[in-house]
């Protein structure tokens, strides 16, 4: 059989970078990259030289053969696609990105490898407004996505985790925990001198008969706002 | 030299501000203007234990930020005029929120009493509140009172001649906490030492500088400090704004508030016991501004104002008119007697009568409107009405308050214009004055009917009504255009308290209905007579003419802008002087044709119908909608803003209903 273990295709796969930037491969460099011992390198290298996929003469140079090569290539693009899928695309962030793309390239099938390489490849040629609203429609739906999730588990009351949004996307009846105004809004002064502030617990009471504005209630009276004042409010789900 | 104690009046909206003010003063009150500005200022004065108190009702306001006009015009008064004592009404069933702005007048530095006003309501409430430990806390006198009942109302008089001997300077300040009380300290020393703005108290100065209070950062620039104090303050601003996390005057606002809020707590007691009642406003609230019901209550209120006003109004009108024509019978009959020349019998009879009279005859619907609006604003509903529909005024770039002029002005302009009082921002209000006379008022009626009559009698309501959409179709076109020439930017939030239900007070409806009528006869009245004068010597110059034939002063300017209206299709002079009559009252437009033609009723529409086409009648009746709203229209949009607005609005509709005459007509000819 041809398979071969993690490690294994880690060393493969050093060979091959080496290989590609330096004119000939030591092990004294494949100790240096892999922060191993040379013992542990040259046992490993032994089992390849058996599986045919290097050579390698004692205290000489280290050669791919043409089955190495290919399969430590093969291992490498794998690396590849998945370091640009997590990286570029899923913003996650340089270290993880090589440190997941090292563990899952072993495992991954040549299928979804495939797949997953026309995926990337795809949103790399969209232009640049598209990606951006693609990736922010995307953002859009995760938040959402979580939001419920969070809903969700309150109704249960397993888990009290509260949800951020602004006040006019609250449902009659909701009752919210003022968090922050926007500093830059012309209304903040208006607000804040009804006792409009960080803290103050609100209810919305009504919706007007027309879908605006909203009727709420804060400190014991009742408020009416547009809804695109209410925007500048950020609040905290209580219930 | 006598003592007179000068007493400010200040407080939240519907905090019972007015009851108290017309409880303290009854009929001794003033109202005027605030200088500048169209804010009404009321005063009065009452004595006490015979020193005389000269009272001032302050706008209702929720703080001194000075964000709106109210806020300014309360606190320009508080620092220039220094009023010996300044009154902070409480609504005691909102404590917190009420003493928010008790909390920054004393930070201002007045001499201040706090009076808890509808004591009544919370105690019934079972909620009592200690006022020796609000007063302690605040070291401030704290008195009760039920104002509606006129409970309290001796104990605040006596409250305030005390304070005044007592003249203490109160030592009250907020702790904002260690971070802010630092910055305020160092911003103190700096400010002191440099004697900026020495005029005001130095830690109200302070604290209004690191809220970035625009009125006082405007009196900043300028001075040879300037620039340093601007650094002062932003370094002070950038330390606490690292610090906290977010902006500081959030944080002063806050730390104000939390310390309200305790103190409202440790004053309040719940009386266990007492079953407390569901609120009476919620209740009411479920049906007034029910989803479904909310727009048909509403409508139905209006159908009800509009009916009360015109149709109580009507036989009142009629009463006052057909007093006036008889007078004017008399009076010329007795000049006859005396063999007076004519035309001082003319300048009695058409001029002084007929002026005084088309004054005196809006005086009805006038005082009803103003019943009306004082029972809607008194009893909360006013408030409710902006609230359903704000929506719709929003869209057309008013705001929900706008409603209730704009339906006005169906049956005249005049209320219409005035009910735009209840507006708070200048700029809706303003807004909303100049679109209202194309709302087709009831003296527009009598020329519809005159031309529909006679050119369209099959479809006379189709084309009457078509009249009103065009009206309204207009207004929302104009406001439009206005806004974005004039107001560009300036979209008035709505940030309202929606009160609670009260029963309106019957003293104060009806000083308010007075005070609104007397100011209307007062400044209007002036500009409409002399309007009437103006028009009734165009009318009778030169000495000896036949009244306003063609060879008055009137006629000739008719004949003169007859050629203008050839291109609506009305060119005769005859048209062009009704339409000058018009400009005194529109419903004379149809009674200055008949006289010109020299016919009545039937006679009239016969030589309608062979002096105009319908087309020409509909182009006729159009420039009576939109041109220049009537004298008296004139003179209340220069009553409630200024010469420049009632320019514009004069101005635009002269332009805009000529311009749609034309189009009607020259439009209309293509296809016929």
């Amino acid at each position: 059989m041809n398979f071969l273990s993690p490690s294994l295709e880690d060393y493969l796969e050093t060979i091959l970078m080496v290989s590609l930037q330096e004119k000939v491969v030591r092990v004294k460099d494949i100790v240096k990259l892999l922060n191993v011992k040379a013992a542990s390198v040259i046992g490993a290298i032994k089992i390849l030289n058996e599986k045919k996929l290097v050579n390698h003469e004692k205290y000489g140079y280290i050669e791919l053969t043409t089955k190495g090569e290919m399969t430590a290539k093969k291992i490498y693009e794998k690396h590849q696609i998945l370091f640009r899928l997590f990286h570029k695309v899923l913003g996650v962030d340089v270290q993880t990105a090589v440190k997941d793309a090292c563990q899952i390239e072993h495992y991954i099938s040549e299928e979804t490898t495939k797949k997953i390489t026309e995926l990337v490849e795809y949103i790399e040629t969209l232009s640049d407004k598209k990606k951006d609203l693609w990736l922010s429609d995307f953002g859009n739906f995760l938040r959402e996505a979580a939001l419920k999730k969070k809903n969700t588990q309150n109704k249960d009351g397993r888990n009290q985790v509260s949800s951020i949004l602004t006040l006019n996307n609250l449902k009659i009846g909701q009752k919210a925990k003022i968090i922050k105004i926007n500093p830059e809004s012309k209304i903040k002064k208006q607000l804040l001198s009804m006792g409009v502030l960080p803290g103050v617990e609100v209810t919305v009471r009504k919706v007007a008969p027309l879908g605006d504005p909203i009727d709420i209630i804060l400190k014991g009276y009742h408020l009416t706002l547009r809804k695109e004042e209410a925007v500048c409010i950020e609040v905290e789900v209580l219930e | 030299m006598k003592k007179k104690i000068k007493i400010a009046l200040a407080g939240n909206p519907n905090s019972g501000k007015t009851t108290i003010f017309n409880n303290l003063t009854g009929s001794r009150q003033h109202v005027g203007n605030w200088p500048g500005v169209t804010v009404e200022k009321k005063d009065g004065t009452f004595t006490y234990e015979g020193i005389e108190m000269k009272v001032v009702d302050l706008p209702g306001i929720y703080s001194l930020a000075s964000h709106s006009l109210d806020e300014k015009i309360a606190r320009d008064f508080l620092i220039e005029e220094k009023p010996d004592v300044v009154v902070a009404i409480i609504d005691s069933s909102n404590l917190e929120r009420n003493l928010y702005l008790a909390v920054q007048l004393l930070e201002l530095g007045v001499n201040l009493i706090l009076d808890l006003n509808m004591i009544d309501i919370i105690e019934n409430k079972g909620i009592k509140i200690d006022i020796k430990e609000l007063s302690r806390v605040m070291s401030i006198p704290v008195i009760k009172t039920a104002a509606n009942k006129g409970k309290g109302i001796d104990n605040l008089k006596s409250a305030v001649k005390d304070i005044y001997d007592r003249r203490e300077k109160n030592t009250f300040e907020i702790d904002y906490g260690n971070d802010l009380e630092n910055e305020i300290r160092n911003l103190s020393r700096f400010l002191g030492e440099k004697k900026i703005l020495s005029r005001y108290s130095l830690r109200w100065l302070v604290l209004k500088l690191l809220e970035q209070d625009e009125n006082i950062l405007a009196k900043i620039k300028g001075l040879p400090e300037e620039k340093e104090v601007e650094k002062k303050v932003f370094e002070s601003i950038a330390k606490l704004e690292k610090h906290f996390g977010y902006d500081v005057e959030t944080a002063i606002v806050e730390r104000r508030y939390a310390f309200l809020r305790g103190l409202a707590k440790e004053c309040c007691h719940k009386i266990m016991g007492i079953r407390e009642r569901k609120e009476i406003t919620d209740r009411i609230d479920q049906i007034v501004t029910n989803k479904f019901l909310g727009i048909p209550i509403f409508l139905g209120l209006m159908w009800l104002t509009f009916q009360l006003v015109f149709t109580f109004g009507a036989p009142l009108a009629a009463l006052i008119d057909s007093f006036f024509g008889w007078l004017g019978g008399i009076v010329s009959l007795g000049m006859n007697v005396l063999a007076a020349p004519a035309w001082i019998s003319s300048l009695l009879v058409d001029g002084i009568i007929g002026g005084v009279g088309s004054v005196l005859i809006f005086l009805p619907n006038i005082l009803l409107l103003f019943l009306i609006i004082s029972i809607l604003e008194g009893s909360g509903y006013m408030a409710r009405a902006a609230f359903i529909m704000d929506r719709v005024m929003h869209t057309m770039g008013l705001h929900g308050k706008s409603f209730i002029p704009m339906m006005l002005g169906f049956g005249c302009n005049i209320p219409g214009i005035m009910a735009a009082r209840t507006l708070e921002s200048e700029k809706d209000r303003i807004l909303t004055i100049l679109v209202n006379p194309l709302m087709s008022c009831s003296a527009r009626l009598p020329i519809y009917t005159l031309f529909a009559g006679a050119f369209f009698a099959k479809h006379q309501g189709l084309v009457v009504f078509s009249l009103y959409f065009m009206g309204i179709v207009l207004a929302i076109v104009v406001a439009r255009i206005f806004k974005s020439i004039f107001f560009k930017q300036e979209v008035a939030p709505l940030i309202m308290e929606l009160p609670p239900y009260r029963l309106p007070q019957v003293k104060s409806v009806l000083i308010h209905m007075w005070e609104k009528g007397s100011l209307f006869l007062k400044k209007a009245g002036t500009i409409i007579f002399v309007g009437v004068i103006f028009i009734w010597l165009l009318a009778s110059l030169p000495a000896g003419v036949e009244y306003a034939s063609k060879e008055s002063l009137i006629g000739k300017l008719g004949s003169l802008l007859a050629p203008l209206f050839s291109l609506a299709g009305f060119g005769t002079w005859q048209a062009a002087v009704s339409l000058l009559f018009g400009i005194v009252a529109k419903e004379i437009v149809v009674g200055t044709l008949g006289t010109l033609y020299g016919v009545e009723g039937m006679g009239l529409k016969n030589v309608i119908l062979q002096q105009f086409t319908p087309l020409s009648a509909y182009a006729f009746m159009a420039m009576s909608l939109i041109y220049i709203p009537c004298i008296a229209a004139i003179a209340t949009i220069k009553k409630e803003t200024n010469w420049k607005w009632t320019a514009l609005a004069v101005g635009y509709s002269l332009i805009l209903g000529w311009v749609v005459a034309v189009l009607i007509y020259q439009i209309g000819s293509l296809f016929s």
